[in-house]
């Protein structure tokens, strides 16, 4: 306003110095203040400015077409501060959830197992003592409650481990997939020499990702394929193939195989086609899986038909290169 | 410990836990092994620098032979109670194994940098506190042991 002004009375004195029988008062501004003044204020100030009816009558026009720039601009305003609150307050939900979460994961992780160790403990300290001194079925009794206490601690273990695989904080690095590969079987190498096993690999790519999970993924598959064994000898083959710059990884073999219907939902937390006393295992695995691909960006599959065996494939990537 | 190594005396060992069943289920596993082990106990990283720097109604504790240190405790955790002992000259030399329960606390052992550390995973068993003893002092054992008497879960 000021500066306006300022400009006006400017524009006056010129006048009273020029023509000084019209007087400076009377004289309305000949034109709109400089735009040199108008690009010290600010849009908003300037627009409130032009609105002003006392301008005099020739601002009219303009003004009118200002005033409804004017209410735009506070329409376009109250909608950008109505769309910021409700984003600060889907954020805050979002943390608090997250936050929830986090410490339900430390309950788990930390309340539930001391009470449980405890259990297993004086159990087996139960029986460790005294199972002389007691009958079959107590003895067996006992028995049972050590095994339940125990398969609870795997479970337990399992989902932590499942909790942490989006939490880990290992930064991504070149994976050779063949080491990985060689790993996997020394770690099976039981498994396979009593299955009799086949397990071969075509030559694997380097990816990008997080060894630790990478080899999680790998074994949890091969060892899949080991323990849903349908003809003699099984065979299991890691193989690689590339599909618009990514890596596909499949892992085929000739077991039980999944009928499409139950598809779907293998890769959920605990989910299981199998009793355990035919098939031991918690269901965790394809679960860990799922995660494990998600957090590296990519996608996990099965292609699969009963009595066919099945083909599990999923994507990686390699380093995308630094920018220049 | 010149008296413990000859086996004149039985070896003190200080568990630092909060919680009492894990103390109780230690002291019945420790009877088991038949060794000669005075178990003293402390809840807190507080009392376990008193007990060790023998303040208060910890004037006459003896210095530990080992310390086991539960890494979860309240107000001033295991990690806390490791770098006043390495930041303290008369206490620095003290054996020290750490009580993990779950495999966060081998989160926490990796993100703190004591993978180093000898670590045993809750709840305390012989052969466990065998394998670790063995790692950090290797004539250890034989401070403990009454001659002859080799502890069955020795062997696993």
């Amino acid at each position: 306003m000021a500066i306006i002004s300022c400009a006006h009375d400017d524009a006056g004195r010129a006048r009273v110095t020029h023509a000084p029988d019209r007087g400076a008062a009377t004289s309305p501004p000949a034109s709109a203040p400089p735009a040199s003044t108008l690009a010290a204020t600010t849009l908003e100030e300037a627009l409130s400015q032009l609105a002003l009816p006392e301008q005099g009558p020739r601002d009219e026009g303009p003004g009118e077409q200002a005033t409804s720039l004017q209410r735009e601009l506070q329409a376009a305003r109250e909608q950008l501060a109505r769309q910021q609150a409700a984003l600060e307050k889907s954020e805050q939900a979002r943390l608090r959830a997250q936050h929830e979460l986090q410490q339900l994961v430390y309950v788990v992780s930390h309340d539930l197992p001391a009470p449980l160790r405890g259990i297993i403990g004086f159990l087996q300290l139960l029986q460790r003592r005294y199972e002389q001194e007691l009958d079959p079925n107590a003895r067996d009794w006992i028995g049972r409650s050590i095994a339940n206490a125990e398969q609870l601690r795997t479970l337990l273990n399992e989902l932590l481990a499942y909790s942490r695989i989006g939490s880990s904080t290992q930064p991504f690095e070149d994976v050779p997939l063949n080491d990985l590969f060689a790993a996997c079987v020394q770690h099976l190498a039981p498994r396979i020499q009593v299955t009799g096993a086949h397990v071969t690999r075509d030559e694997l790519p380097i990816v990008w990702g997080d060894r630790q999970q990478l080899q999680q993924l790998l074994q949890h598959l091969l060892d899949n394929s080991l323990k849903f064994v349908r003809a003699r000898p099984p065979r299991i083959h890691v193989g690689a193939e590339r599909r618009d710059g990514d890596w596909i990884i499949s892992v085929q073999d000739n077991g039980l195989g999944i009928e499409p219907k139950h598809q779907p939902r293998i890769f959920d937390v605990f989910s299981r086609l199998h009793r355990t006393q035919d098939y031991p295992g918690t269901g965790i695995g394809l679960a860990v899986c799922r995660r494990v691909v998600d957090r590296h960006g990519g996608e996990l599959w099965v292609e699969s038909q009963a009595g066919q065996g099945s083909i599990f494939r999923f994507t990686l990537r390699e380093r995308t290169p630094e920018p220049p | 410990m010149t008296n413990a190594l000859l086996g004149s005396r039985p070896a003190e060992i200080l568990m630092v836990e909060d919680n009492e069943y894990d103390v109780l289920l230690t002291r019945e596993v420790f009877k088991e092994t038949k060794l000669r082990i005075n178990l003293h106990h402390v809840e807190t990283g507080e009392e376990c620098m008193a007990f060790l720097r023998k303040q208060g109604c910890y004037a006459h504790a003896p210095t530990p032979d080992l310390i086991l240190l539960d890494l979860n405790l309240p107000v001033m955790d295991g990690r806390e109670v490791l770098a006043e002992l390495s930041a303290d000259d008369a206490l620095r030399q003290l054996l020290v194994v750490l009580l993990v329960s779950n495999p966060q606390d081998q989160d926490l052992l990796q993100k703190h940098k004591l993978r180093h550390c000898p670590t045993i995973t809750k709840p305390v068993d012989f052969p466990q506190l065998l394998r670790v003893i063995k790692t950090i002092h290797g004539c250890w054992l034989t401070v403990v042991m009454f001659p002859g008497e080799m502890p069955h879960a020795g062997a696993s």
